[in-house]
């Protein structure tokens, strides 16, 4: 059996997968069975001092539907918990008691100086393994001046990262970053340069995810408004994954990834692009933490088919593979081929060639598609437009 | 004319119709179209419920078949549109019926305008072929009388097809559409009866001959006019339309009713007595893989607890004035090979079967309102008339036709004007 145990600022997980700060932390009982269930860790939903008021409104959630498709994406205008750090601190101590070996992140936001120092300090010493710092939070915590206002601006990363890690004494600190920059690698620099351990990226994509075309409201819709809010879930992964890759590449940290990963095949993804540490929200407000056992399983069986020994060696290695557009390979063509005995001779690709494309593609008399090697440029849109995977696919040829 | 157990049913909620729909492949040049006798854009409509466009889809579903929720339910489709279904290569075709059912269930879309041609058509028989013929011309603008020697609308959907298959409230919602646009609509009146058929053609300028089809072929062998002898189509009319309206038929609870025939309508009689109770059995002179009823039908019927006797065909039935029981012997193929070749009676085979009733069900003879009217060049032909006896979509399909070549016949268009 191949090992999913993966360290991580110095911290041992027993795998990869992290309960993202969310409402699936929010509660000491419901990371309890996660923890049960498998999870190696949680990062506790994000806490604040006492007198920072947090003022919901509901409904705070709506999901994004693609044709019959439920939950594509999800936006959230939640803020941060309504459990301040003296309930905070009493469950990290509890959680490690009760699970030792689990690591208990504690997640936390402040204003002034003093909020955040006096906020490590008590997590610190109610046991937690790590402090995460939200710098990305897009709805809500801006308008006071905190959550992304403080991750779009590199020199207040900076300044707010090292009163953090001048408080934290004894554990790691990580800050989680906002994708609603022009170059996060300048965030995760900032990072860098104030001495945190690590980043976390990507926080939710700041977005608007439908409009009621009765009541002309946007959603979620709460009583006739809404406002602009993060978006999460199987969308943004592009987006989670380009930042990961970039600042992989850029800045010599570790990094904890999360953002749309919705099954072992992206959370390989995420590791092979420089990830770390995994962490899970969507996914599992939609199904449950049961979904750690098909993780894990995944992701154990996908590092024994490959050969490896540890999750470990997966880290980066792709990270190669992802150049600059002007140092792409082109001494090949490309040239869409057909697997014959896989069309279910549906003519989507036709219409995808004819109208998206080259005209490289006609339907001979037993409707299976015929690719024109001379009008196909091997653009590829062919081979995502059918309906069946791996049914045509790019052959490439040297000459 | 006969039709499978298909669709059929409730009708389906938003997201079981969006969850099917989705499934559609939304093919190129589609399969599906092609397998449908009135060429429904079938992955446009599926598309618009896709895209939560109800109204579009209603329209679509309309705009190639008036009888878009009655052909929703009766409709064969693994025969016809989900026959060569791409899905159905990566798994269960898409079940177009029920989509059809749930687009035409939400909305009902606006008519066409409609522009008067001045001229007078008249359409013989209120069935499926007649009544879209009678719309389609309404549509044209001609001014439309229907005639019809039945009280009431409906021809083949009205008595050939049971309750449980077609609901009375899924005809009334495509017959509401219709009479939207064809008001004259005459009940109770036969050709040569109540109005000559040259009455008829002096008065009209073009007429559409949508009659169905004549009485049930009877037997020839001895005894046939017994009382307890019956044609599959008084069966039929008997149990179906007495069902739709509400009234039960005479109960044939226990009674021994058997059925001479191997097509639709001998398993549609069978499903239909065995469902009022009867003990069923059905004779057919051929093989199970000769016959003609289709494979979902026999099989419906056979899961019903008909019984089937193949290969036997009745040579007399017996009894005094009221029918006791038939005689039957095994039929054999003459040909060399045993198996192919004209029928014959096994000598020495015969036996008799007891029963309280008999239904034949070998055809129905041509209706002789054909023979006299159809050679006329103002008179077109469609359905059961010209077809000899199919679906309710086929008969809907050329009273289409037909009256697209009536339109260019009544305008005096150069295109040849024919039917089919």
């Amino acid at each position: 059996m191949p090992r999913l145990a993966l360290e991580f600022c110095g911290l041992k997980y027993a795998n990869p997968f992290v309960l993202a700060a969310s409402p699936c932390t929010d509660d000491e009982e419901m990371v309890a069975r996660a923890f049960t269930a498998g999870w190696a860790g949680a990062v506790l939903k994000t806490t604040s001092v006492e007198t920072e008021v947090v003022n919901l409104a509901y409904p705070m959630m709506h999901g994004l539907d693609y044709e019959g498709k439920r939950l594509v994406a999800l936006q959230n205008i939640d803020l941060i918990s309504e459990h301040h750090i003296d309930v905070v601190e009493g469950r990290i101590r509890r959680l490690k008691q009760a699970f030792p070996d689990k690591i208990v992140v504690a997640s936390m936001m402040g204003q002034k100086q003093e909020d955040w120092q006096q906020l490590v300090r008590r997590v610190e010493a109610a046991g937690a393994d790590m402090i995460e710092c939200s710098f990305s939070c897009p709805h809500g915590m801006p308008e006071k001046g905190m959550g992304s206002t403080v991750g779009q601006n590199p020199e207040l990363t900076e300044k707010t990262a090292r009163w953090v890690k001048e408080a934290a004494k004894r554990i790691p600190v990580v800050i989680k970053l906002t994708p609603q920059i022009a170059d996060i690698t300048a965030a995760a620099a900032a990072v860098k340069r104030s001495g945190a351990d690590g980043v976390c990226a990507i926080n939710t994509v700041k977005g608007i995810i439908g409009v009621d075309l009765d009541t002309y409201s946007p959603y979620p819709e709460v009583n006739g408004k809404s406002c602009i809010g993060g978006i999460s879930g199987a969308a943004i992964k592009p987006v989670a994954l380009r930042c990961v890759a970039e600042i992989a590449r850029k800045v010599d940290i570790p990094i904890t990834a999360t953002g749309g990963i919705s099954n072992w095949r992206d959370a390989v993804e995420f590791l092979l692009l420089g990830a770390r540490n995994l962490q899970l929200c969507t996914l599992v407000m939609q199904h449950g933490f049961r979904v750690i056992e098909d993780l894990t399983d995944g992701l154990s069986i996908y590092l024994e088919a490959k050969g490896f020994d540890s999750v470990e060696q997966l880290v980066g290695l792709a990270l190669p593979n992802l150049v600059e557009h002007s140092q792409l390979p082109r001494r090949h063509t490309a040239l869409s081929t057909l697997q014959p005995e896989k069309c279910v001779k549906c003519g989507r690709c036709y219409l995808a060639c004819r109208d998206g494309g080259h005209q490289a593609i006609s339907i001979n008399a037993d409707r299976l598609p015929v690719i024109d090697k001379e009008k196909c440029v091997g653009c590829g849109f062919c081979t995502a437009a059918c309906p069946v995977a791996r049914c045509l696919t790019m052959q490439l040829s040297f000459s | 004319m006969s039709q499978l157990p298909t669709s059929g049913g409730g009708s389906w909620s938003v997201h079981q119709a969006l969850m099917e729909a989705s499934r559609c492949m939304y093919c190129h040049d589609a399969p599906c179209v092609k397998g449908c006798p009135v060429e429904m854009k079938i992955p446009e409509f599926i598309r618009k419920i896709v895209t939560e466009n109800y109204a579009g889809a209603a329209r679509v579903v309309y705009e190639s078949n008036v009888f878009g929720a009655v052909c929703a339910d009766v409709c064969p489709q693994s025969e016809l549109c989900a026959k060569e279904c791409n899905a159905g290569q990566v798994g269960e075709p898409i079940n177009i019926g029920r989509l059809q059912k749930f687009a035409v269930l939400q909305s009902r879309p606006k008519q066409a305008e409609i522009f008067a041609q001045g001229k007078r058509v008249a359409v013989i028989g209120a069935g499926p072929a007649g009544l879209s013929g009678a719309y389609s011309l309404a549509c044209q603008g001609y001014e439309v009388t229907v005639i019809e020697a039945r009280r009431e609308a409906g021809g083949t959907t009205l008595w050939g097809i049971p309750p449980y298959r077609l609901d009375n409230a899924v005809f009334a919602q495509d017959m509401v559409r219709i009479q939207e646009l064809v008001q004259d609509m005459r009940f109770g009146v036969a050709i040569g009866k109540e109005i000559s058929p040259d009455a008829l053609l002096a008065e009209y300028d073009a007429i559409l001959l949508s009659c169905g089809l004549g009485r049930g072929r009877e037997l020839d062998i001895p005894g046939a006019e017994l009382s307890g002898v019956i044609s599959a189509e008084e069966m039929l009319t008997e149990y179906n339309t007495t069902a739709k309206k509400g009234l039960s038929a005479p109960p044939i609870t226990g009674k021994r009713v058997i059925v001479i025939g191997g097509g639709n309508t001998a398993m549609d009689v069978a499903a239909v007595a065995r469902r009022a109770g009867a003990l069923v059995t059905v004779l057919y002179r051929r093989t199970l893989s000769e016959m003609t009823a289709w494979q979902e039908e026999y099989q419906a019927a056979s899961n019903s607890g008909v019984e089937f006797r193949w290969q036997t065909a009745p040579v007399a039935i017996l009894g005094d004035n009221q029918v006791q029981a038939v005689r039957a012997a095994y039929m054999q193929p003459t040909g060399p090979d045993g198996l192919t070749g004209h029928l014959e009676a096994v000598p020495g085979s015969e036996h008799d079967i007891c029963c309280d009733l008999v239904v034949v069900a070998i055809g129905q003879t041509p209706n002789p309102l054909v023979k006299e009217l159809a050679n006329h060049s103002k008179v077109f032909l469609a359905g059961d008339a010209l077809n000899g006896g199919a679906t309710v979509v086929q008969a809907v399909a050329e009273g289409q036709q037909a009256a697209v070549a009536m339109g260019i016949f009544l305008r005096g268009d150069s295109v040849e004007a024919e039917v089919s």
